[in-house]
């Protein structure tokens, strides 16, 4: 049997349907271009510092008793993309499922800033916000939850300081930076960074846009929106699609010194598994990070292949480590509608389950050592 | 073959070349032009550009082609032919098209390059100094234009093995079958990410993609040279030479303004005002960043004397800054 089972008349049928179809689309466009974009959960700015913004998300149900969740998001987009609308927000599903969060959105670099390195990143402002934490919510540990190159971030700030870590969960996180599957890797491997950031200062967060969307050209640029043209009469779907569009876009510049050492120390050196990073003089030894550690990455992710995340199992010197694979991609696992709802039981169920926990409160008492 | 189906072919396949090559998303060319237009109206047409309808042209585009490739061997609404063995013979008359594109490409990038050599060759003569600085612009653009077009090269071997992959597909019985338009499409869309895949994989194409970024940062710097330098010999100052002399000096490293730990209060959890906490109800999420920082209010031109703008520029050491960018050399 042939695999083209249609015929000259379907063909011409098709067509014509999809004319009326684009011009629904089209009025879509019109409409929803000037929207703008909802705010999916009440929260508040509670401390800022730097480029560090401290966001605290307002309970939806009786929290559970547990060290707050600090998400620690990464320096290409926005964090929005954690909450980007109601239905599909996993800081929305975390919150009905009792736990507390707190989320850093990292402001854009001025144009002044662009010295700005990994240590002021990690080591001040992460750590300013842990401490904050600590402090107005009386408690000795918080968990930590990294997305993407947050993940990253979060693992060089659990080595510095696991005294003040109760668990750590990555998600979609790269460690090893040189498997064969990383594509990113490849196309970077060879353009002067250096060069780049000299010339440059920060680097225009288009750019980085432009380095992703070069992994799936025509996944990205074509099969995405010719999706959206076949369902655009949907206005809940469309305002979804809206929704993403305009995360993709609102990409910040990424402080030029900041990009040129993580492309040198991970990228280039990978330095984090073989144990030679250095930040604010201390090395990262994840070999004898002591902490219990959620490793959950996704099956499709061409950003951040499984093998790059996988890679944390052989590293950590953590007897409590667990990785669970997810089947989704690399966005799809934060705004998918089933990843996003299992990711959140994921989390949720390991924090409930972690006996770090119990030691935790246990040690709420002796509140002096603050 | 009729020559209206050729010059669609040829614009399909050009299409084709530029969303599989990646060319517009290469730092440098024209990634801010064709993304940043996004929900944007053309001011000269009055129409939307945005990608949505990129893609809906290339599906047309698509669809047009193979209706009127059938329409060529004989179909019609009344006697409609199969559409199965015609889909393989196109898409093997498309890569014949991308060959012959390529050649074309390829001839007119030679005369081109050929073209841009009078800049480059020294020559005597009172013009000698500008034509020098010239050709440091024209070498750093050649050689940009050159890896350009090795990598462009590579693209079009890349759709070539794209529209084989393709081919192969859809007159391969055992797989499902497709049946629709769109359908068709997105085993196109299958192909031609997994042939780039396979190519973005290699070495080979790591280097060529990095000497197309690489030297477009070289041209960029040879330019920023060229105009600095101009600008210098008519004693011209921008705003940008007031943004340079904040840049001489280092910037301050950040310092940390939070209140130490001890400092910050522990026993409740409600936060106590701060000298750097704010509390906020309801606030939503910022969707505009703050406009970029500017240290002192841009030089007004009327206002400031000429001779202290040259005296500026004398102290800057002859370095001007080009748009928002830091000059060539200067360290960060």
């Amino acid at each position: 049997m042939p695999r083209i089972s249609f015929s000259f008349e379907d063909l011409t049928a098709e067509l014509d349907a999809f004319e009326k179809k684009l011009l629904v689309a089209a009025s879509q466009l019109s409409r929803w271009q000037d929207t703008p974009p909802a705010v999916a959960t009440p929260h508040e700015v509670v401390f800022t510092h730097g480029k560090a913004t401290l966001w605290h998300f307002h309970a939806l149900a009786n929290q559970v008793k547990s060290p707050p969740v600090l998400m620690v998001y990464s320096l290409v987009n926005r964090p929005t993309m954690a909450d980007i609308d109601p239905e599909r927000s996993v800081i929305r599903a975390l919150l009905t499922r009792g736990i507390d969060v707190y989320l850093i959105d990292w402001e854009a670099p001025t144009r002044f800033e662009r010295t700005r390195g990994l240590a002021t990143y990690i080591a001040d402002e992460l750590d300013s916000c842990v401490q904050f934490i600590r402090s107005s919510r009386a408690v000795d540990k918080i968990n930590l939850l990294g997305i993407c190159q947050g993940g990253t971030f979060s693992l060089c700030y659990s080595a510095l300081h696991p005294d003040k870590i109760a668990g750590l969960i990555t998600t979609v996180t790269p460690v090893d930076f040189h498997t064969s599957e990383d594509r990113l890797g490849n196309l970077l491997r060879h353009v002067d960074i250096s060069a780049l950031v000299e010339t440059c200062g920060n680097v225009p967060g288009e750019w980085l846009n432009a380095a992703f969307f070069a992994l799936k050209p025509l996944h990205v640029t074509h099969k995405k929106y010719l999706d959206w043209i076949a369902m655009a009469d949907d206005d809940a779907a469309t305002a979804i699609f809206f929704a993403m569009e305009r995360w993709i876009f609102d990409s910040p510049a990424l402080a030029g010194v900041a990009l040129k050492e993580f492309a040198r120390a991970f990228y280039r050196d990978n330095a984090l598994v073989h144990g030679t990073l250095q930040i604010s003089g201390q090395r990262i030894v994840l070999a004898s990070l002591p902490i219990p550690i959620l490793n959950i990455f996704a099956r499709d992710d061409h950003i951040v292949p499984p093998a790059a995340s996988r890679a944390l199992r052989h590293c950590v010197g953590s007897t409590d480590y667990t990785e669970i694979e997810l089947p989704s991609g690399h966005i799809g696992i934060y705004v998918g509608g089933k990843a996003r709802n299992l990711l959140a039981d994921v989390i949720a169920e390991w924090l409930a389950a972690r006996e770090v926990l119990k030691r935790s409160r246990a040690r709420k008492a002796p509140r002096a050592k603050l | 073959m009729s020559a209206t189906w050729e010059a669609a072919a040829k614009a399909w396949v050009d299409a084709c070349l530029g969303a599989c090559s990646g060319q517009s998303f290469v730092p440098g060319l024209n990634p801010v032009e064709t993304f940043g237009k996004l929900f944007k109206l053309d001011p000269d047409t009055g129409l939307f550009r945005s990608p949505h309808l990129d893609a809906a042209a290339t599906f047309k585009g698509f669809g047009n082609l193979l209706r009127d490739y059938s329409a060529l061997h004989g179909g019609t609404s009344e006697s409609p032919v199969e559409l199965g063995p015609l889909v393989g013979r196109m898409v093997r008359e498309l890569r014949l098209q991308a060959a012959r594109n390529q050649l074309v490409d390829t001839e007119q990038s030679a005369q081109l390059t050929r073209w841009m050599d009078i800049f480059v060759q020294p020559i005597l003569g009172p013009g000698r100094p500008t034509h020098q600085r010239w050709s440091v612009v024209t070498g750093a653009w050649q050689a940009h234009w050159s890896a350009t077009q090795i990598l462009r090269a590579t693209h079009a071997a890349i759709l070539d093995a794209a529209l084989c992959r393709f081919a192969t597909r859809v007159e391969d019985s055992t797989g499902e079958p497709i049946t629709s338009l769109r359908g068709l499409f997105d085993e196109w869309v299958n192909c031609a990410d997994a042939a780039y895949l396979d190519e973005t994989r290699t070495s080979r194409f790591a280097v060529r993609f990095g000497d197309v970024v690489n030297s477009a940062i070289a041209l960029r710097l040879a330019w920023t040279a060229w105009l600095t330098t101009t600008l210098n010999q008519f004693g011209v100052f921008d705003v940008g030479a007031k943004d340079s002399a904040t840049d001489a000096a280092p910037p301050a490293p950040p310092q940390s303004t939070a209140p130490p730990v001890a400092e910050v209060p522990v026993a409740s959890s409600t936060v106590t005002a701060g000298p750097k906490i704010r509390r906020k109800k309801n606030s939503a999420p910022k969707t505009r960043r703050p406009p970029p920082t500017r240290l002192t209010p841009a030089p007004n031109k009327r206002a400031t004397p000429r001779a202290s703008r040259f005296k500026a520029a004398r102290q800057l050491g002859n370095e001007f800054d080009i748009g928002n960018f830091p000059s060539p050399g200067r360290k960060s």
